[in-house]
């Protein structure tokens, strides 16, 4: 035996001791039971206890990040027991790491979720608190319009159905997908902002005769052509029948004549160079700061992109939603509520959580949001906002919505692989590499795996 | 020698082995997962996307070890031929987009390769307009696009390394091979060549295994697109472990693609090292 023998198999037992220790149960399997609020809740908690909120988001943009900060100071200000632990995160890494951070064992106690996949994950390892009661008792269930904007929001208590069942969070701001125009091209070019869909059409052909690129889009990012679609989808197809399919109800198909004819458009505007040159190959940030310094008619966003635009172009920018087919107002669009502020079910402090929740989404904050050029899902009210600006054409389009019930939600909330199969799938129907009726075909098969 | 395997056992082979178990599972990463053996690598060995983003690894191998080896190889000769009056300044300029990190580069690319960025504009330039293009978002030009991203960035490597590496060939077999009248090609293939087996072995090794892992300039760049025509393996792996909730099989991917990458620095090292 040589000398080395034995600390050889000293390091061997030790690194089959570190295997024993990794050796792994099932994973997820942590099995602590979460705490549900019981019974009937009020709106009020213990204001002489001292407590500290953790709480974490994605508003890391300059302007919204400057709103949640200014209501967290006023809601310390207002309860100096309170104070709150902001943890702030860009949106990638924010969704990559959100659902670890909520299991853990010290999970931040107010949370922004995603609706769709996030919020599903949340919702089925019992990880939030449903709200109802707080609901009832704070309003909330009025405050944004119709009741149904809150549907996104709504889930059967195992996470099997979407759209149904109890409420498990609100939401501070909203989004309602549009059309951005440039007011001074629009002019230039003899036309007025349109009010049929038709007109919407000719208009893209007009500018595109005059050399102007008629919609600018960034689709290098894949995801900004998705948004182009869903608004497209919303005149050609039913409502009921596009929500019921992103909500995964029994039956439900994408494959249907509307949206077929959806997808034929949007290759015709393809085709007929309606996008800027290169489109599949711009980054959207690039493109939106094109547009921004004046490049092009239209660009199809929501209210996120705001800023890029009116920041440059102030009040020569405007916005409205894409007209229907027959130029009746109030049609259904692309919007909802933006990413939900939840509550942990491991929270300690529920109630001071809900009092935050209420305190950061309710009439005072809408203002603050919007006067920090963002849309908020409450009504901020006329006077909070220059009427000539975009984001009053936007606030009121999402206020006409909400109140009417006519918005769509977003497609790729279908399921959890449904963003890459829709705007991969775009880029190939965007470059004629598939049929419109494939593409419906490829799309339908990805929600047929999730939902049967 | 305890110590360190100890960290080398807690960090690395310990999360290893966790890895692989989860690939036995079906689970979303945050509620119970639960057994299905294999059935992940079986899925994972027939579903197209996962086909297509091995066979994408394939041709990024081509951008990123052989054509920078190739040219490494090829510097390496006209350097060490001639005297080349700032060859330190070259080849630490060559070098230079190995310090930079990945997002960077990326970042960078992005603008050149935009539509309306400079390498257009140059080419409008000089009156290649027809050669316009929107590289990264056309079918057929985006893999071969990101692929140049990776030469630019793995070349330094090898020829800072090939130069090393003759250094240290005797001159005498440089005199030997200009005695018995070998011209600069014979005397590359007689003995530059032979003399670099290690350094070749190391770049293969290296630039073979960026290729396959290949994931930061692609993620800033094109994120897979456009429609799958840039997905790879670790890109996929991210998408299922982190977004989509399919962590039993970007683990499997994981898996294979470890295996594949053992196997290969394994093939690498025997054949090119060994054969002397």
């Amino acid at each position: 035996m040589t000398p080395m023998r034995p600390r050889l198999s000293v390091s061997l037992a030790c690194l089959t001791a570190v295997l024993a220790l990794s050796a792994c149960g099932t994973p997820g399997s942590s099995g602590d039971s979460a705490s549900q609020p019981s019974g009937a809740v009020s709106t009020g908690f213990d204001t002489s206890k001292k407590v500290t909120l953790t709480m974490w988001d994605t508003e890391n943009a300059q302007g919204p990040s400057k709103a949640e900060d200014e209501l967290i100071h006023q809601f310390e200000q207002k309860y100096p027991n309170v104070t709150v632990k902001r943890v702030v995160k860009n949106f990638d890494d924010y969704m990559a790491t959100i659902k670890l951070a909520a299991s853990s064992s010290d999970a931040p106690d107010v949370f922004q979720g995603n609706e769709g996949a996030v919020d599903r994950a949340l919702v089925k390892a019992h990880l939030i608190a449903p709200l109802d009661g707080y609901a009832k008792a704070y309003g909330w269930d009025t405050r944004f319009g119709s009741s149904a904007a809150l549907n996104p929001l709504r889930w059967s208590s195992d996470g099997n159905q979407w759209g149904v069942g109890q409420l498990w969070g609100i939401a501070q701001k909203a989004e309602v997908v549009g059309a951005f125009y440039n007011k001074a091209t629009l002019k230039q070019l003899g036309l007025q902002v349109p009010s049929t869909f038709d007109q919407f059409q000719q208009s893209l052909a007009v500018a595109k005769s005059k050399g102007v690129p008629p919609i600018m889009v960034g689709n290098l990012d894949r995801w900004p052509m998705g948004h182009v679609f869903m608004v497209l989808q919303a005149r050609f197809d039913q409502a009921a029948s596009i929500s019921n399919w992103t909500y995964g109800h029994a039956g439900a198909t994408f494959d249907t004549a509307g949206t077929r004819k959806a997808a034929t458009v949007l290759q015709q505007w393809s085709d007929k160079g309606y996008f800027e040159d290169g489109f599949n190959g711009v980054s959207q940030e690039n493109a939106a700061a094109r547009f921004g310094k004046g490049e092009g008619l239209y660009f199809i966003t929501g209210p996120w992109q705001n800023q890029t635009f009116a920041g440059p172009l102030g009040d020569g920018v405007g916005f409205f939603p894409l007209p229907s087919l027959d130029g009746t107002p109030g049609a259904p669009t692309t919007g909802a509520l933006s990413l939900p502020f939840h509550i942990s079910s491991h929270s300690q402090n529920q109630a001071v959580a809900a009092a935050f929740i209420d305190f950061i989404t309710n009439q005072n904050a809408a203002k603050i949001v919007i006067g920090n050029g963002d849309l908020p899902a409450a009504n901020p009210g006329a006077a909070a906002v220059d009427p000539n600006s975009s984001l009053a054409a936007i606030s009121a389009a999402w206020g006409e919505k909400a109140k009417a019930g006519t918005l769509t939600p977003y497609l790729d909330w279908a399921t959890p692989t449904m963003g890459d199969t829709l705007f991969g799938g775009l880029q190939q129907l965007s470059e004629n590499r598939e049929t419109p009726a494939d593409f419906a075909a490829a799309v339908q098969q990805d929600w047929v795996k999730t939902h049967s | 020698m305890l110590p360190a395997l100890v960290v080398f056992g807690v960090f690395v082979v310990a999360p290893m082995i966790d890895g692989a178990w989860i690939s036995l599972f079906a689970w979303d990463g945050v509620t119970v997962g639960h057994w299905v053996g294999l059935s992940n690598y079986r899925e994972a060995l027939v579903d197209p996307l996962v086909r297509e983003a091995f066979g994408h690894s394939l041709v990024l191998v081509g951008f990123y070890a052989v054509l920078p080896i190739t040219i490494g190889l090829f510097l390496t000769a006209l350097m060490s031929h001639a005297r080349v009056r700032g060859g330190a300044v070259v080849r630490t300029i060559i070098f230079l987009p190995q310090v930079l990190a990945a997002v960077v580069v990326g970042v960078a690319w992005k603008w050149l390769y935009d539509p309306s960025g400079p390498i257009n504009s140059l080419l409008g330039a000089v009156g290649l307009s027809s050669l316009e293009h929107s590289w990264l978002g056309d079918f057929s030009t985006a893999l071969p696009a990101v692929g140049v991203i990776g030469t630019w960035v793995t070349t330094g490597l090898c020829l800072v390394l090939f130069v090393a590496g003759v250094q240290r060939i005797p001159l005498s077999r440089y005199e030997a091979a200009r005695v018995d009248g070998a011209g600069p090609v014979r005397e590359f293939f007689a003995v530059t060549l032979p003399g670099l087996r290690n350094e070749l072995a190391v770049a293969m090794s290296l630039s073979v295994i960026t290729a396959l892992r290949a994931f930061d300039i692609i993620f800033v760049t094109t994120k897979g697109g456009p429609g799958n025509a840039t997905t790879v393996p670790s890109l996929l792996i991210y998408q299922r472990a982190f977004i989509t909730g399919e962590v039993g099989s970007a683990a499997a991917i994981g898996a294979m693609m470890g295996a594949i990458i053992l196997l290969l620095s394994v093939v690498i090292t025997r054949v090119v090292e060994e054969r002397r």
